[in-house]
Order: structure tokens, then sequence, then C-alpha cells
């Protein structure tokens, strides 16, 4: 006569045997895949760093996380691997009517740097330099520092805006202008810069819809931030010199 | 005495004798052969010929610098190319069975190539690997050196992040800590690697350096590393490390195990390329420096360009941007007395003549006056000013001055016309010389309005002004280029000077074109009217009138010359032109005069070996017209196609050199006929090898004095018309998708599509092939041709070993594969950094047209990215976009292909005179804010500098403090004068002309220094 298994060792057997195969399920499913932040954070606030060696308050935007390493920003432009195809953005701005690239220096510091040598050029530099776009920010030693930086987030393209208090005590005041076309003035987007959001001296403001004039082959329109209208705009494309401060990206 | 010790005596004496004899004689075979035998060598011609002659030494090194270049060309081609196609391809393949999944084909180690010592290497996703062995000592010392070369990376890409090796430590025995690795630094800093600028940086990454300095110099070097069981220090255990430049708060080089720290931007994950050792050497030494024992090849700034005309290798995308060519125009170099007493001369006149002679004319201030003027316009202008100020009156004098202004530029037509007539010209020359009076007039003009309005933005007016003043003056001759001859027309004289109705018509163009940019241009409107206010007006007729007396008065000699150029450029010999039978006599002699000094000026400068080069590669045009043996004009060539009468041409050709040696130095000419006659023969050239130089010898030598004076004056005057030719060819676009490179006197060397586009260039490993073996076919000439010289010099040597030839097809592997005409080739130049602080340049230069100048040692980044470009369609202007049809006002259609790319942005193409097309890139701060831009697919080609050698130009780089300097000179100039008009108003004009002339040559000086050479 079989002996017969008993049933407890059935159940248990059955029972191990649905778990391993579970476990090797659940092993073996493809995980779906989390977008981590433990490093490429949201807030753009743990985005700016503080410099730990020297006793100023250089502050640094650290690009790579904002951007989760799609994003650069090289001197004069801003390098961005988007829908697996790299776009530009370029930096551009006026001081007081004086147009610039990436930064202004007072013309007087070509006379005051004649025969130093190029260390004493370097230290020499932060006193004549007035404005400068960079992803280094120092909020209090009197030189206005922006940085305008696109990025996607929530399946759209945004852009964040980083002034210094520098910029909020020199300019009179700090609009957004943004759209696809300059010279549609009707077109544009403006309303005032948002002051409420700072960390570490440095104001941080977003602009998040209407942005994909940088998708057009042609590009027409662009985003400015500073004295600026449409008015101011339409002035200054004429020729006009105006005693105005902004920068833009395009 | 006994006999036979007589006989003994004369036996043994005549054996001394015999002996001594013996000895004497072979004493003297033995030292004159030692003398004699390399010449017996020589005349049996098997002699080493360097013996006798050190040029060929220099020519050696010739051919190797030529090398040099070569080797650096095909490394860049070889880059660009891969680069396109890497880009294009994402260097993967889609996976069999897939539609859009893609592998990668391999490693992009596998594109690293060598062209001689010019290393291609690829800066992919694992960075550049390099392997270190070795004990602690050496591998800190090989540590050291790749951290110096990070920093110059990181510097030259305006400190962003940059990852720069892979290190492999796996060869390494020990551990190094820091201590070790800075110690390893001071080593190579103490080395005699390290110089120059190296031993800063190695001060600035460890912190040291001289007290004052290390105060604000912190150490910027940092190890850190967590594996392994010791902490920071760089081993075996941990490997490979990555060694980058991080600004992450503290711009340090790092070397650590740590991806994270390093933060790597995402084009740096994609194919990108480094050229080591990439170099278009020159070697140009200062005036008064010895010539290098070594170097035979080296000339003198001045003599080279004197000579040449442009830097010996130039290399350009599409065509040379226009500009960069004033920061070698000869002019700068020479402190010209001669159009500064000019600059100022006129100066004093219009002052005399604005100021009003009553108030001068006190009896001080004429005695000032004259003092001032005989004291400092000696040869050129004395005449002029003393006499009208002898004259005393105000009407004669004007009349007087004005009279003899056109004297005035005679006289002084000897010492600057010279120059102006050499010049590169048409539109180079012009521009020349437009900018030269422009820089004049308008400094003068316009300064000194804005120091009377006060005026802040001064640098923005002047700009504006001296770009208004030369596009006048441009315009105001455009109606020279719409005839086919001026002289026929009435415009221009057999001088060349413009003629009444020529003069009344240049002056009808420059105010229409005052006129309509004033309207027409917002912007120039904008800036000098609001910056000059109520002198506004006054301004502008200044700059008129500057333009009509001052520019237009000048340039009826260049009117000739632009002419003889256009003949050059539809294919006729300009050379008969110049030597025109319509000339009159005293004419001819003048133009004789002036070939002969220029063209011995310029060639006496050039080395013979390169004269010999030069003059093979014009013989066989002067051999057209000249037979070199008798030196008379060959009847067939010239009559009915240049000269009517070869016989009256004859005559005047011999009388114009007969009539202006009565006037110049004899010994100056004669030197030149001697000088041919010893290049033509080579009586100092033993042998010389095809092989070696790439040319001919000339073997014919004329024998009379008359013929040889003919030659020589011939061969000279068509030296400057190809000297003029030369420099312009550059100018010539040379296509859309091209590279060209040029050296004097050679033809422009085009890498372009044309071979590739008949490539069946399909797969990827139809690319790879290519990639393999591009330029294999150059090299194997090359070895071919090295080899015949081997073969020649060792008779019975040994045979050398074949090179077997490649396959036919592989000399299609050369110059740009068509896929890199959806790219615009763009030079990163200096630019500021984005730490504030650490860099000193305070501005960014903007990205340019790809160009490369010699001399040019340097690594070369290179990778793909994006320009931007404002976007331009003006057809009127020669301007297009692509993908439109457009038909021209002669009813020529043109129609640009769609686009290279289709998904890509559109191009702007230009066309130039003969309608040959190139890609612009306009940049947007030259124009309104609002304006349409696109930002093109672009490869950037990123020099960093070899430090160490000096001088190193590549391109002109930036440097304010020069601009200042000269600046500061201006202001000076005019305010002093100025200043002592308040007090002393007769006094403000001489002071002022005596303070001008001191300021200009001040900032002649100050160019000097800031041109090619020295980028900066």
């Amino acid at each position: 006569m079989s002996k017969k298994i008993p049933k407890n060792i059935i159940y248990i057997g059955t029972g191990a045997l649905i778990l391993i195969i579970f476990i090797v399920l659940l092993i073996s499913l493809p995980r779906k895949k989390v977008e981590g932040h433990k490093y490429f954070t949201t807030e753009p606030a743990t985005w700016i760093e503080s410099d730990p060696v020297t006793e100023e308050d250089d502050v640094k935007i650290d690009v790579m996380k904002a951007t989760r390493a799609k994003g650069t920003v090289e001197v004069t432009q801003h390098n961005y691997i988007y829908d697996n195809k790299l776009v530009s953005f370029f930096y551009h701005g006026y001081y007081q009517g004086k147009r610039f690239d990436v930064s202004y220096v007072d013309p007087a510091y070509d006379n005051a740097s004649i025969n130093l040598s190029i260390e004493q050029k370097r230290l020499l530099l932060k006193n004549y330099t007035k404005i400068q776009i960079s992803k280094r920010l120092n909020p209090s030693d009197g030189i206005i520092d922006a940085l305008i930086l696109g990025k996607e987030e929530n399946d759209t393209f945004v852009f964040y805006i980083f002034v210094d208090e520098d910029w909020k005590q020199q300019l009179g005041y700090t609009n957004i202008m943004w759209g696809d076309d300059f010279k549609d003035r009707e077109s544009l987007h403006t309303r005032q810069f948002d002051f409420s959001q700072q960390s570490s001296g440095i104001y941080i403001d977003k602009v998040d819809y209407d942005t994909d004039w940088f998708l057009s082959d042609i590009i027409k329109g662009g985003l400015m931030v500073g004295e600026i209208g449409t008015n101011i705009l339409e002035q200054l494309s004429t020729g006009y010199w105006m005693n105005v401060t902004f920068v833009y990206i395009r | 005495m006994n006999k036979k010790l007589k006989q003994g005596i004369l036996v043994t004496t005549k054996l001394v004798n015999l002996i001594l004899a013996i000895a004497v004689i072979f004493g003297s075979v033995y030292f004159m052969g030692q003398t004699l035998w390399p010449s017996f060598k020589a005349f049996m011609g098997v002699s080493d010929p360097s013996v006798f002659d050190s040029s060929i030494e220099r020519y050696s090194e010739m051919g190797a610098e030529h090398a040099e270049a070569m080797d650096s060309i095909n490394a860049l081609l070889y880059a660009i190319n891969v680069l396109a196609w890497a880009d294009e391809s994402g260097y993967s393949e889609t996976v069999p069975g897939t539609t859009d999944e893609r592998e990668y084909i391999g490693q992009y180690s596998e594109l690293e190539r060598t062209f001689g010592d010019k290393i291609v290497k690829a800066t992919a996703i694992d960075s550049e690997t390099v392997g270190l062995r070795g004990s602690t000592t050496q591998v800190a010392y090989e540590l050291a050196k790749l951290i110096v070369e990070c920093r110059y990376i990181y510097e030259d890409l305006g400190y962003s992040n940059t990852r720069c090796f892979t290190v492999d430590t796996n060869g390494l025995q020990g551990h190094i800590t820091e201590t070790e690795l800075i110690d390893g630094i001071h080593a190579y800093k103490d080395s005699a690697e390290c110089e120059g600028n190296c031993e800063w940086t190695c001060d600035e990454l460890t912190g040291e350096g001289w007290f004052l300095w290390n105060i604000f110099n912190a150490k910027n070097l940092r190890i850190e590393i967590n594996g392994g069981d010791y902490r920071d220090t760089v081993s075996s255990e941990v490997t490979p490390l990555r060694l980058c430049a991080d600004t992450h708060g503290l711009d340090e080089i790092m070397i650590t195990d740590n991806s994270q720290l390093c933060h790597t931007p995402y084009e740096q994950l994609v194919l990108g390329f480094k050229i080591e050792n990439f170099n278009l050497p020159q070697e140009v030494i200062y005036e008064g420096g010895h010539l290098p024992v070594v170097s035979q090849i080296a000339y003198t700034i001045d003599s080279w360009l004197r000579g040449f005309g442009d830097p010996k290798y130039v290399i350009y995308y599409g065509v040379f941007p226009e500009g960069e060519e004033e920061y070698w125009g000869l002019a700068g170099y020479q402190i010209a007395w001669a159009s500064i007493l000019i600059g100022e001369g006129i100066g004093l006149g219009i002052d005399l003549l604005t100021f009003g002679f009553g108030r001068f004319f006190s009896r001080g201030a004429g005695r000032a006056a004259t003092a001032v003027a005989q004291q400092a316009v000696e040869e050129t202008g004395q005449r002029v000013i003393t006499e009208t100020v002898q004259e005393g009156t105000e009407q004669v004098i004007k009349q007087s001055f004005k009279e003899t202004i056109g004297e005035f530029f005679e006289r002084i037509w000897s010492r600057t016309g010279r120059r102006l007539f050499t010049k590169s010209v048409t539109r180079a020359g012009l521009h020349d010389a437009a900018g030269e009076a422009a820089e004049e007039g308008v400094q003068r003009i316009v300064r000194r309005a804005c120091v009377e309005t006060g005026v802040e933005n001064v640098d923005e007016v002047v700009d504006a002004a001296r770009g208004l003043y030369r596009d006048a003056a441009h315009a105001s001759l455009d109606f020279l280029d719409e005839v086919e001859d001026p002289i026929r027309e009435g415009f221009v004289d057999a001088s060349g000077r413009l003629t009444r109705e020529g003069r009344e018509r240049a002056l009808t163009r420059m105010t229409d074109y005052f006129d309509d940019a004033l309207v027409h241009d917002p912007v120039l409107r904008g800036t000098l009217q609001d910056a000059l206010g109520q002198n506004f007006d006054r301004v502008i007729v200044n700059l008129q009138r500057e333009i009509t007396d001052g520019f237009l008065s000048r340039i009826g000699r260049l009117s000739r010359i632009q002419m003889f150029f256009r003949r050059a450029r539809r294919g006729m010999l300009t050379l008969a032109q110049v030597f025109d039978p319509e000339l009159p006599q005293d004419q001819l002699e003048r133009a004789v005069r002036g070939f002969m000094d220029d063209g011995l000026d310029h060639l006496r400068y050039m080395h013979d070996q390169d004269l010999i080069r030069f003059m093979a590669n014009q013989q066989p045009a002067i051999d057209l017209f000249m037979d070199r043996g008798s030196g008379e004009f060959i009847r067939d060539a010239t009559e009915g196609i240049l000269i009517d009468n070869v016989d009256d041409f004859s005559r005047a050709f011999d009388d114009g050199i007969r009539n202006a040696l009565r006037e110049q130095s004899v010994d100056t000419f004669i030197d030149l006929p001697a000088r041919y006659t010893r290049v033509i023969t080579g009586e100092r050239m033993l042998r010389i090898s095809k092989g070696i130089y790439g040319f001919a010898t000339p073997r014919i030598l004329p024998t009379n004095p008359r013929a040889v004076r003919r030659l020589a004056l011939w061969t000279t005057a068509y030296y400057l018309v190809s000297r003029v030719e030369s420099m312009h060819a550059k100018f010539v676009p040379v296509g859309p998708n091209a590279i060209g490179f040029r050296t004097p006197y050679d033809a422009t060397v085009i890498y372009d599509d044309t071979y590739t586009r008949e490539l069946d260039l399909e797969t990827q490993e139809d690319y790879l092939n290519f990639f393999r073996h591009y330029a294999d076919y150059y090299y194997w000439e090359r070895a071919r041709a090295e080899e015949g010289l081997t073969e020649e010099e060792e008779e019975g040597g040994e045979e050398s070993q074949e090179v077997s030839a490649p396959p036919r097809e592989y000399q299609y592997y050369y110059g740009l594969l068509p896929l890199v005409d959806k790219y615009y080739i763009a030079l990163i130049k200096d630019m500021h950094d984005d730490i504030l602080g650490t860099g000193w340049r305070p501005f960014d230069q903007l990205p340019q047209r790809f160009h490369l100048v010699s001399p040019c040692k340097a690594d070369i980044l290179m990778k793909v990215s994006r320009c931007e470009c404002v976007q331009r369609d003006e057809p009127q202007n020669n301007i297009y976009l692509t993908g439109k049809h457009y038909v021209l006002n002669d009813g020529t259609e043109i129609f640009y292909d769609p686009n290279p790319d289709p998904n890509e942005p559109p191009f702007t193409y230009r066309l130039d005179e003969e309608n040959q097309p190139y890609k612009e890139c306009f940049h947007p701060d030259w124009f309104p804010l609002d304006d349409y831009k696109v930002n093109v697919k672009c490869i950037q080609i990123n020099p960093v500098m070899d430090q160490t050698l000096d001088p190193n130009y590549c391109y002109h780089g930036s440097n304010p403090g020069h601009e200042t300097m000269k600046f500061l000179t201006t202001v000076v100039e005019f305010a002093v004068p100025v200043v002592v008009g308040i007090f002393c108003q007769p006094c403000a004009i001489p002071i002022g002309f005596a303070v001008g002339l001191a300021g200009e040559s001040l900032k002649a000086y100050v160019d000097t220094q800031h041109r090619w050479p020295h980028h900066s």
C-alpha cells in the first residue's frame, strides 16, 4: 500500500513553490524606471552650492545637477540635449545701453591693467566688472550676476532665472519678457520678476509656458530679463540708445 | 777621411734626403688632399653638396617643415571628417531585426590615428585613457605633466568643467600621496620640459610662489580617492582614475575615482577629438636677432613680410576672413614717419586755413609756426609751409597751399606712394588705403569733436564714423568697377589719377552714400547724432572733406593698379599694362623706378633659395613674353595681344631703365642682376635634385648686361604683381565645403569633396575603411619621393625597400566628405572664463570662421556644437539663403540646393565677384536686437596654444591694453591743444602739431608690439 503524503506537507510545499515562483518572477520582471532625485534634485534651491573654501559669498549653480546631466553652460552658450538632439541657447545682454555677450567690464580696466602680470590682471578684473552672465554668482560683491537655465520638467520645457542681490539693488525694476517672435510685439509675454524665492542671496523665478520658441529652425523669439518691455524693445530695435540693463537668451 | 766613411756619409745623406723628400711629398699630398678632396669629389660629382652650400641644409629643413605642416593639415581634415560622420551616424548602427534599436560599432579609440607625429585622439565617454607605469617617482612626474596639461585645456575652455583623462594605474609600483604628487609637480617644474608659463601653472596648482601672490593663491589640486586601502592616494588598487578639471566650488584639477565629483558635461559623452602637436611652423625672429644656429630658414619679421606678403602657412574654411590680414599688413610694422608727417602736415594746413591766419600771423605766433614747421615737416612739406608762412597774407597762403597740395603729395609719393603701390590692391588695397585714410581722418576729426562735446562712448562713435568713412570711400570709387576701361571713359588719366570728371563722379557717389547711410541706417545715425549733438553736421562735412582731400587725392595711383589687377584676373598679363606704351616718358620712368626700388627692396630680403623657387614658379609666365637668353620681347606673344608695337615698347622700356639708372644708385640695381646670375647659373649650387626642391633649376643664362637688366626688371615687376595676386588669393572663396591652404606664390590647395564624391560610401564599414586609409596615397607618394633622393645620394649603396602602391581608389581618400557640408566650421578664440577672479581677459572673442595662420603650435580640441548666426537674405548684396530661387539683375538664375540637411536650420551663403559661394555666419551683435537668427550645426575648433613657444600666433588674440595706450595718446593729442588754447589760442596749433606728432609715433610703436606673429 502506497504511503500518502501528508496534506500539510503538500500545502507547505505548494506554498513554498508558489512563493519561489513569485520571488523569481518578481526578480526577473523588468523594473519600472523611476527617476531618482537623490543627486539630481528638483528643487532649484538645492542646485545652488556655496563655496566652502573662500570666505566670500560665492555660490555656484550646478548645471549638471539641475539638468540631470543633459545640459552644460560653456561661457557664451548653454547646450542641452533635447529629444536626442543638441539645442543651444546663446547669452547676451545690455548694460546701461551697451551690448555685451557674457560680461561687461568698465573700459577703464584697460588702462588700469597695463603692465600688470596675468595674475594681477585677474585680481583687478573683479573691481571693474559691472555685470556678468555666469553660473557662479556672488550676491554681495557689487557685480550684477545672472543666469538663465533651460531644462525639461514635467513634460515641458522651462527656464529658470537666477539673479543675485546686486541685481535687485542696482536695477530699477526687473521684468521678464518672452515669446516666439520679438518682432511681433503683441505676442510677447511680460510680467514682473518674482523675488519671493531666494537661496543664499540668489533669487529664483521660473517661466514654464509658451517656451518652445527655440524649437523652430529660425529663432525669432527668446527670453529677456531686466529693464525691458515692449516699448523699450521697440526703441532699441530702431537703433535708439537707452540706458537700460537686461540679459537675454536666444 | 776614410773613403768608406765618406761614402757612408754620402749614402746616409742621400737616404735622409730621400726620406725627407718622400715625407714632404706625402705630407704635401696628404695636406692638399685634405683640402682639395672635397673639391675633387665635387668635381667628380660624388660629394655631399651641403659641404659647399649650406643653403642645401636649409632646404632639407624646409622640406621637413612643409611635411610638418602637411601632417597637421591631414590630421585636421581627418578629424573633421570623422566628427561629421560620427555625429551623423552616432557611431552606431541599427541592430539587425529592429527598426530603432542601435548599437555602437566599436570603441572610439579605434578611430585614433597618427599623421607623422600628429596624434588624433578621441575624447569620448571614457575620455582619453593614459596608462602610467613605473615607480612612484616616475608616475608622479608623469601625472604632474598630465595635470598641467589638464589645466591648460581647462583654461582654454573658459574654465568650464572639463574631463581631461582617464588614468590607468595598473602599472604603478607603490602608492602616491598628495605630498608625493606635489613633489612630482616640483620635479616637472624644474625640468627642461617645463618652460615659460608652465612654471607659473605648476605654482598655481600647488599654491606656491612668491609671497605676495601666495596670499591669494590656494592649492588647486585635489586627490579624492575613496576606494582601496589607502584613502586619497594613487595606487594600482583603484584604477582607472579620472583626471578632470572641476569647478565644484574650488576650481581644481582632481584625481578621483568618484564619477560624481567630476561632473561630466554631456557633450563630452559624445565624440570629440584632440589633435596633439598640431604645428604650422614658421620661424620668425625679431629685427636684430641672430639667426638660430641650427635653423637656416628663419627670417626676420620685417624681411619675411617684405618678401612674401603673407605668413608662410594660412588655412581657412571657405574664404579667409577679411580684416584678419590687417594684423600683418606691412605698414603696421613701420613707424611711417612720412605718413605721420603728412597727416600732421595736413592737419596743420587745415588748422591754418580754418582757424584764420590773421590771428595766427601775429609776429610771435608766426615765428613759432615757422619754427615748428621747419623742424617737423622736413623734406616733404617744408617748402609748402615755409613759403606760405613767408607770404604772410591769409588769402595768398590759402591759395598757395591749395596749389601746392598736389605737389605736396608728389613729394611724399616717393615715401608713402611706394608703400601704397606695392600693397595688395582692389578690395584689399583699397581697403588698406581707405582704412588708413579713415584712421587718420576719423581720429582727428571725430575724436576732437567728442572731446569738445564731452561724449562718453567715444569708442563707439569713432567706430561708427570710421566704418562710415571707409564705406563711403569705397563707394566713391564704385563707378570705376562699372566700366571696362576707366581711361577710355575719361575718368582716369594715363598716370592713373582721377580726372576732373572722375573726381566729380567720385564726389557725387560719396555724398550720395553719406546721405543714404545716415537716412537708412538708424543705428549709425543714432550713434553719431546723439553723441555729437550740434557738432554732428560739422563732423559730417569734415569727414567728407577729408575723403576728398585725403583719400581721393591719393587713390589716383591705386586706381591704375586696380585696372591692372582686374585684367590679370581675366587672364591678361598685367605687366604689359604697367609699361604701357601710352605712358608718357616721365610716367614710364616713374613706373620703372617704382618697380626697381620696390622690387629690389622686397626681393633683397629673400633667401637665395626662396628666390630660386619664386623664379621657377614664375618663369613659365615670364618666358611667355621675354626670351631669357637675349632679353628680347617675344614678338608673337606680345604683339597684337598686349602691345601694339613691340619695337616702340622695347625702346621705351630700355629708355626708362637707362634714365632711371641716372637718378638711382646704380649699385643697388647692379646687385640684382648679379644675384640673379648667381642663382640662375647655380654656380654656388653643385647639384640640385628635383626630389628635394620640387622644382627644376632654370638653365638658361642671359649673357649681355642689357638682357640681364631687362630680365631682372621684368622679373621684379612680375614679382610685384604676383605678390599682389598671391596675397589676394586667400580672398577668393574655395567653395562652400572646402578648406583652403595657402603658401606664398603657390596655387591655393583646396581640400573639398571633389574626390570623395566619387566614392560609393554607404555602409558604416565603408566609412571606417575610408578613415583607416585616409591620406594613405599622399604618404605613399611622399615616401617614394624621399626614397628617390636616397637612391641618388647613395649611389651603389643599399637598395631601398620598395613601398607597395596602395589601391588606386585611395587617391580619393582625401579632402572633405560631402556630409561635412552640413556643418559650418568655426574657430573658438580667446574667451573670458566663467569664474570671476580666475580669468583675466575682460571680454570674449566671438567665434569666427575657421582659419589658422603660422606660426601655430597647439593642441587642437574639436567637437560638434552649434553656432549662432543672424539670418540674412539680401540678394542685392550677394547674400542668399538655401532652398530659395533667385533671378539676378543680369538674368542669371541661382538656386541653392535645399539645405544640406533639411532637418537643420538653413545656412546663409555669400557669393563673391565670380559668383563662387561660401557659407556665411553673421554674428547677432552686428544687427538689430530683434533680428531673426539660426543656430546652425557647427564643428568648433579650439586651439590650445603651446605656451612655451614664442612667437606663436594661430590667430589674432585679445589684448585691449594697447588699444588703451593708443586711445590715451589720442586723447592727449586733442586735449592738450584744447587746454593750451584756452590760455594761448595761437599756441594751440603748433603745440597740437607737435603733440600730435609724438602721439602718432607712440601709437605706431605700440601697434607693432601687438601684431603678427604676436598672438595678442
